[in-house]
């Protein structure tokens, strides 16, 4: 399916007085995880990061039509795109999150939102600063990788799963604007490929993603 | 990086301060998170947008060949459910804090054959509760509910006919004694 296609069902009426009827945020998840639409968006996110964008991009043009047209009415839809990226691109997700919680004023998509600022409380709880400078950073989790950029104090996570490998420390080494290089400990490498992304590689020699939150 | 964390931790209890708390009738505490307080929509929503979407429910009731559903009211308050039942239209309290609720304001579960006007009935959507209303008419052939559907409108309707979401009837519960269920009947 075509994303305007993906847009225009997930925009309308009929798609949104599905979800405005429930009780709850958990009841809103479950709801979600079985619609067939937002099932076959998932996939395209988690396949295509293009598409990651894309989501992302229309959640800011969505935001932006809030203020002229009514809150209501676009709720189901921001919160619908908000869930594709939780459970795909935690950390795309993570960046909409704050757009959505700076904005305010809607209901599922702030909740939402606050559940994903909430799940990435417990990914900045596990940091160990005590010893860090402006270059190295302890980081101690298995499950999500942490980022931070210490000049621009920019954050960015990534679900990862790097289950074989526990991050242990990071230096950045910055030789330009763009020029960036994470070592984890010494079973992974991260090298910039783009001014947002980075691949990583870890021990078994496979190809993992980071992005840079902005 | 620790101006990160800690400007990350301020605004997390800046916002712990500002939920409220709702109360059963225990005297047990809802805590209910800002966001989720009984805001008032615009007016030029409620006027609009909110009665379209209402109506709009009841169409598609009807495609599904629900056809007993009425609109009691299109509320400019966001409460929902619960809100509507135990917090007197005042808020939106989630439907995952429904079990606690019932424990401390002393419901029990009856049969379906047992229920009077008053009673309430639990929904469930994949194992989990999902809605409650309240029964408003009990007769032989049809028993009837008041509920608000999230939030969209107030809705009397036969106490099958709900939209998808919020799931399916399965309990019903009540506070009254059980030598005075009999009695009322």
């Amino acid at each position: 399916m075509s994303l305007s296609k993906y847009v225009s069902e997930i925009e309308s009426l009929e798609f949104q007085i599905q979800f405005s009827v429930v009780g709850g945020i958990e009841i809103l998840q479950l709801a979600m995880e079985r619609h067939p639409t937002l099932l076959s968006l998932r996939s395209e996110v988690a396949e295509f990061s293009d598409v990651a964008d894309a989501v992302f991009d229309r959640i800011v043009l969505l935001l932006g039509r809030v203020e002229t047209e009514s809150k209501l009415s676009l709720d189901e839809s921001l919160a619908a795109y908000l869930f594709c990226l939780l459970k795909e691109k935690p950390i795309v997700a993570y960046r909409a999150s704050w757009r959505i919680l700076e904005f305010g004023g809607l209901c599922w998509s702030v909740q939402l939102a606050h559940l994903v600022k909430e799940t990435s409380r417990e990914i900045l709880e596990t940091m160990d600063t005590s010893d860090s400078d402006s270059e190295t950073i302890l980081l101690s989790s298995s499950d999500w990788a942490g980022l931070l950029d210490s000049e621009d104090i920019n954050i960015a996570y990534a679900s990862t799963n790097f289950r074989d490998f526990t991050i242990r420390s990071k230096e950045l080494v910055k030789n330009s604007k763009v020029r960036y290089r994470f070592t984890f400990g010494n079973k992974a490498r991260a090298e910039l490929k783009s001014k947002k992304t980075f691949e990583i590689r870890d021990s078994l020699d496979r190809n993992r993603h980071l992005e840079l939150v902005r | 990086m620790s101006f990160v964390l800690r400007e990350y931790d301020s605004e997390l209890a800046e916002d712990s301060k500002r939920r409220l708390v709702a109360y059963t009738r225990s005297g047990w505490p809802i805590t209910v998170p800002r966001f989720a307080r009984a805001d008032k929509i615009p007016s030029k929503e409620h006027s609009g947008l909110v009665e379209i979407r209402t109506e709009a429910l009841v169409d598609l009731m009807r495609e599904n060949e629900k056809t007993n559903v009425k609109i009691l009211s299109v509320s400019e308050d966001q409460y929902n459910c619960v809100g509507m039942i135990f917090c007197s239209r005042t808020a939106d309290v989630d439907i995952r804090h429904i079990d606690e609720i019932l424990k401390q304001d002393g419901y029990n579960v009856i049969e379906k054959k047992k229920v009077v006007a008053g009673d309430l009935v639990l929904y469930t959507f994949q194992k989990k509760y999902s809605h409650v209303g309240m029964i408003s008419c009990v007769s032989e052939l049809d028993l009837r509910v008041i509920s608000k559907w999230g939030k969209d409108g107030e809705f009397e309707h036969e106490y099958r006919d709900v939209p998808f979401h919020l799931g399916i009837p399965t309990d019903f519960y009540t506070t009254r004694a059980n030598n005075v269920t009999e009695q009322v009947r």
